[in-house]
């Protein structure tokens, strides 16, 4: 493996797909390097999940191809996997198992030893849990915003170079939220890459340190946040709202609803 | 894989007989168990008593048959009515777990269900105890209800996969 590679994020090269014909992600092109924290932001059905899934593997694309970490899924599959997190819109929890048993069984899944992986979930479940008896109750007991920290758990158990994250902040008080935001600045490193997709621009704007723009199938902004924002003149959501539709709706057509 | 295989199944187990929520689903589990238990008993002792006696053992083993496809009838619709049941993905296709180490786990994992665990009891008694089948017989039923169980499980990820590709994500 030469310099270059290992300091490859995330590859995609004339990345294509549609679902019964209908285009989602048309010739998309992209270059994340290590490092820095991504925000994928855009409007609903822009594509943020598709290309999520897509790059852990969730879906296969059309046409285009993926290299994450310097490798293809094709040749270093495991490898790759081995050093990806994901926490997907809908957490893939096993409900009839307690938090404990499901981190456990992720654990297992990437291979770490029990004592390690013992450790490891204590002080995770300890920073975004109030109440260490909740690792005992069952998953499907837990509410949206929990199974959603939970999700993040088992994203990090095992110390992934490369985190992608779909939508942390939905479902989190506002307390949580802060524990994320404080918890995904501090995550972000030198070897590291994440990736995180979110409408929540307020909460994103103090994580990220690149912005990438989805609308229309492609990808139409990407820079550093302080490019995206002019260096700190425009908030992250107006800038946004003017790039992707700048058209105020007039509710004037709703009247016959707000009127008494 | 092994040790990966016992708790998934451990879990599976615990959750389905010793879980202290929904306690009528809990009952009509043990129930489906206890059905399987009983008839096997049943089928073996009414096998057994009449072996050699009514019209020849091959009439007898023409009946055993047909319930065999009663069953296999009712193992291939129950997860289409009353309505369509996804398969289990007990490991998302993001863990660095190779395919075919996932293909065995999710098929040994998909057998520890209730309606499984009742037609395993109800093979293990009744097989054996009705003193007519041969073990070349008992294989063939084993590999008859295994191919039906994991070709019913295949359609249902073929159909699967078809909706997802038109799923918009």
């Amino acid at each position: 493996m030469n310099a270059t590679e290992t300091n490859q994020g995330i590859l995609v090269d004339n990345l294509c797909k549609s679902f019964g014909g209908n285009q989602v992600l048309d010739h998309i092109t992209l270059q994340l390097d290590r490092g820095n924290t991504y925000g994928l932001v855009g409007n609903n059905g822009a594509g943020k999940s598709t290309l999520i899934n897509l790059l852990c593997d969730l879906l296969k694309s059309d046409s285009g191809t993926i290299r994450l970490l310097g490798k293809s899924y094709s040749e270093h599959e495991y490898a790759i996997k081995k050093q990806l997190g994901v926490l997907t819109e809908d957490v893939p929890l096993q409900e009839s198992l307690t938090a404990y048993d499901y981190l456990r069984f992720v654990g297992m899944l990437y291979g770490l030893d029990s004592t390690d992986l013992r450790q490891r979930i204590d002080s995770l479940f300890e920073y975004f849990f109030d109440d260490p008896d909740d690792l005992q109750k069952r998953c499907g007991d837990y509410s949206t915003g929990m199974q959603k920290k939970l999700g993040v758990i088992a994203a990090v158990l095992h110390k992934p170079d490369l985190l992608l994250l779909d939508e942390p902040f939905s479902g989190l008080d506002p307390s949580s939220s802060r524990q994320m935001i404080d918890f995904l600045k501090a995550y972000g490193n030198e070897q590291r890459i994440v990736l995180v997709s979110s409408h929540n621009l307020t909460y994103l704007q103090e994580v990220i340190s690149s912005v990438l723009v989805l609308h229309d199938q492609e990808i139409l902004f990407q820079g550093t946040l302080e490019d995206f924002t002019d260096n700190g003149e425009n908030l992250m959501e107006q800038k946004l709202f003017n790039m992707l539709s700048g058209k105020q709706k007039n509710l004037n057509q709703l009247s016959w609803l707000m009127d008494r | 894989m092994g040790k990966l295989i016992a708790f998934i199944a451990g879990k599976r187990i615990r959750t389905l007989f010793f879980s202290d929520k929904e306690p009528l689903s809990l009952i009509s589990r043990y129930f489906l168990v206890l059905i399987g238990v009983i008839y096997g008993l049943l089928f073996a002792f009414m096998i057994s008593k009449n072996a050699g006696h009514v019209s020849g053992d091959r009439l007898l083993r023409l009946s055993t048959f047909s319930v065999l496809i009663f069953l296999s009838f009712v193992l291939t619709i129950k997860n289409y009515i009353p309505n369509f049941r996804p398969v289990t993905l007990v490991i998302s296709p993001f863990y660095p777990v190779s395919p075919l180490k996932r293909a065995i786990i999710h098929s040994l994992t998909d057998l520890f269900v209730p309606t499984t665990i009742s037609l395993t009891l109800f093979l293990a008694i009744f097989l054996p105890f009705s003193g007519i089948f041969s073990i070349f017989d008992t294989v063939f039923i084993v590999f008859w209800l295994l191919t039906l169980i994991y070709s019913e499980r295949s359609f249902r990820l073929i159909i699967e996969s078809a909706i997802r590709s038109f799923i918009w994500f």
